[in-house]
């Protein structure tokens, strides 16, 4: 009799295709919740992680013909699978990496894919808090127009104006105008707009993003987000919160909540591009910071290739090289997982602690303008990852998250490859990847799903084979 | 030494077929006086400025696409609004227009394709050039054109 192999039978055509293909799109009918309806959800999978397809009115502004040429190399495929982890676990992604390695097109192509409308903000010394946040205005375009035009020119206007403005410059916080200061700017400029002009709020790009679609919330896309005034982004803070708010506190104080499918993504040139300065630690340590070099020639060459020959790359290759993540969840809580979930702590915090002590010492990042901390929320981001795709193969995803949230922060070679150098020593050392095959294969035996019917024919067919 | 015809039309050529959508015209002295006749003879033409309305210029970016024309923009000194370079930037790098809060329109948002057959010309002279602090300025441009 043949070795059943219940894995393998059980293997779903999507599971084959998203080990051999790059995107993967599939229905997967589940259940509702609340009503017990069966529901076909849709799903796209990118490098193996699936994300759930955006059903609003209210989706992607692209259209597949824009991504006609997208280039399926390495960098391309690694940039896409970056933001597909941070869009599926909810994590804020800054992608550090020089000009034109495919940054933008990537997110683009993702929010595409995903059908979510991406809200964009191309940040510069010159980006007012008003595009962001959101301003009060006069309601007719020329009350509007006269306003901002008076406004803009501010060494012209009266004491009491300019008053007014340097009192919310002196603020703590970067804030727009109020109403009332609005309304008090205008009549001590003469402006008398008249019963017929009211005015009104409007919301920045922030607000309208969070809650795009009736709530559930669209992606963001901070573009050369090193570029931004300091102040920007303190004002932002909030927004790392597990969700998401905005205080406006030009518009009454009012909070500003994220919908459940609001994801913000970044990127931004090297300091070393254009003497600007590094990001500050207590902003950059917000953000899941992953460091990309330069685009290795070959892949320049593939992508050449294939806008002057239409020749696609292997993909096959790429991917096995990337690693193909697999969405099977682990879950710590339970009673089977807690020794697992013991040895991968233990191994964590001696990893973290020695990786701490020579980025302190300067023994990696030493070279790198943009300094990186080793913080805590490495480890609860560690965590997550781990929560989400460990279910298989624990030992092979704690590597992947290990080097997407320790080994991706250094961009030279010399340094990543110290930082894994010190993993394999610290694995080493404690046993670990040992302990997680004792511990995982008993957890697997005692994890045996129930059949249902259908299955266990299709078992015992098997076994009469 | 002033821009030849024949530099002017190469450029606009390349211009024209550029998947970045914008061109720099460098000019020695004043930006608004160079004479440039654009491809499909009809264009909008705005200032951008320190004095300026930068809904002036988004509003002249939406005519522009509605219109399938091309737009020029004299930047006459180093002020350049964040709220236009976002514009620029996204034009360049995406080729859409994601205008929030449009100018004396009643949608909150305006997101689409710029279309292939309307392009972007900056004119802006040496001198401003000199001025401007958004540091990547230059990289939103594809051809760039120079007056020596």
């Amino acid at each position: 009799m043949p070795e059943f192999n219940r894995g393998e039978l059980f293997r779903s055509p999507e599971r084959e295709k998203m080990q051999n293909e790059p995107i993967v799109r599939f229905s997967r009918p589940e259940n509702d919740l609340e009503t017990g309806e069966e529901r076909d959800e849709k799903y796209v999978a990118v490098a193996g992680v699936e994300l759930e397809v955006h059903q609003g009115s209210d989706g992607s502004a692209f259209s597949d013909k824009e991504f006609a040429d997208f280039s399926f190399d390495e960098a391309s495929i690694d940039i896409l699978k970056r933001y597909a982890v941070a869009a599926k676990l909810g994590q804020p992604i800054l992608i550090e990496g020089a000009t034109d390695i495919g940054k933008t097109k990537a997110v683009e192509y993702l929010a595409h894919l995903t059908n979510h409308r991406l809200f964009r903000l191309s940040l510069s010394g010159q980006t007012d808090v008003t595009e962001f946040i959101g301003k009060y205005v006069p309601n007719t375009e020329d009350a509007r127009s006269t306003f901002e035009r008076i406004i803009k020119n501010r060494d012209k206007l009266s004491k009491g104006s300019q008053a007014i403005l340097d009192a919310v410059d002196q603020e703590e916080w970067l804030r727009g105008l109020t109403e009332d200061e609005c309304r008090v700017i205008a009549k001590n400029e003469g402006l008398n707009f008249g019963s017929q002009v009211n005015w009104v709020w409007q919301d920045g790009i922030f607000p309208k993003a969070m809650t795009s679609d009736g709530g559930k919330g669209a992606w963001l896309y901070l573009d050369e987000i090193g570029t931004a005034e300091p102040q920007v982004l303190v004002r932002i803070n909030r927004m790392f919160e597990k969700v998401a708010r905005l205080e406006l506190a030009e518009n009454g104080n009012r909070m500003v909540q994220a919908g459940p499918e609001f994801r913000m993504f970044a990127s931004t040139n090297p300091p070393e591009y254009s003497g600007r300065l590094p990001l500050a630690p207590d902003a950059l340590r917000r953000w899941t910071y992953q460091k990309m070099d330069r685009l290795p020639i070959a892949v320049i060459e593939q992508r050449l290739g294939f806008l002057f020959s239409g020749e696609k790359s292997e993909v096959g290759p790429t991917l096995a090289k990337i690693g193909v993540l697999e969405n099977t969840a682990l879950d710590f809580k339970q009673e089977t997982n807690k020794e697992l979930g013991k040895v991968i702590t233990e191994a964590l915090v001696e990893f973290y602690d020695q990786l701490q002590k020579m980025v302190d010492k300067g023994d990696v990042g030493k070279d790198q303008r943009q300094k990186v901390g080793v913080e805590y929320s490495d480890l609860e981001r560690t965590h997550a990852f781990l929560a989400s795709f460990g279910g298989a193969d624990p030992e092979k995803m704690l590597h992947s998250a290990i080097n997407y949230y320790f080994v991706n922060k250094f961009g030279a070679a010399k340094d990543r490859q110290k930082v894994t150098q010190l993993l394999e020593t610290v694995f080493r050392a404690k046993g670990t990847i040992a302990k997680i095959k004792a511990t995982f294969k008993a957890e697997k035996k005692s994890e045996t799903p129930e059949l249902s019917a259908a299955q266990q024919e299709a078992e015992r067919l098997m076994s009469l084979i | 030494m002033p821009i030849s015809k024949t530099q002017l039309n190469d450029f606009l050529a390349a211009l024209s077929v550029d998947r970045g959508n914008l061109g720099l015209i460098v000019t020695a002295g004043d930006a608004g006086a160079l004479i440039v006749d654009l491809p499909n003879g009809t264009f909008e033409r705005t200032e951008i400025g320190k004095d300026a309305d930068p809904e002036q210029t988004i509003a002249s970016l939406l005519a522009a696409a509605k219109n399938k024309h091309w737009c020029r923009l004299d930047l006459k000194d180093g002020e350049l609004s964040g709220r236009v370079y976002n514009q620029l930037r996204a034009l360049g790098t995406s080729g859409h227009l994601q205008i929030v809060n449009p100018p004396g329109k009643e949608k909150n948002m305006i997101d689409m394709l710029w279309p292939a057959e309307s392009k972007v010309l900056v004119v802006i002279s040496r001198a401003s050039l000199e001025k401007i602090t958004v540091s990547t300025f230059l990289n939103l441009f594809g051809p760039i054109l120079r007056e020596e």
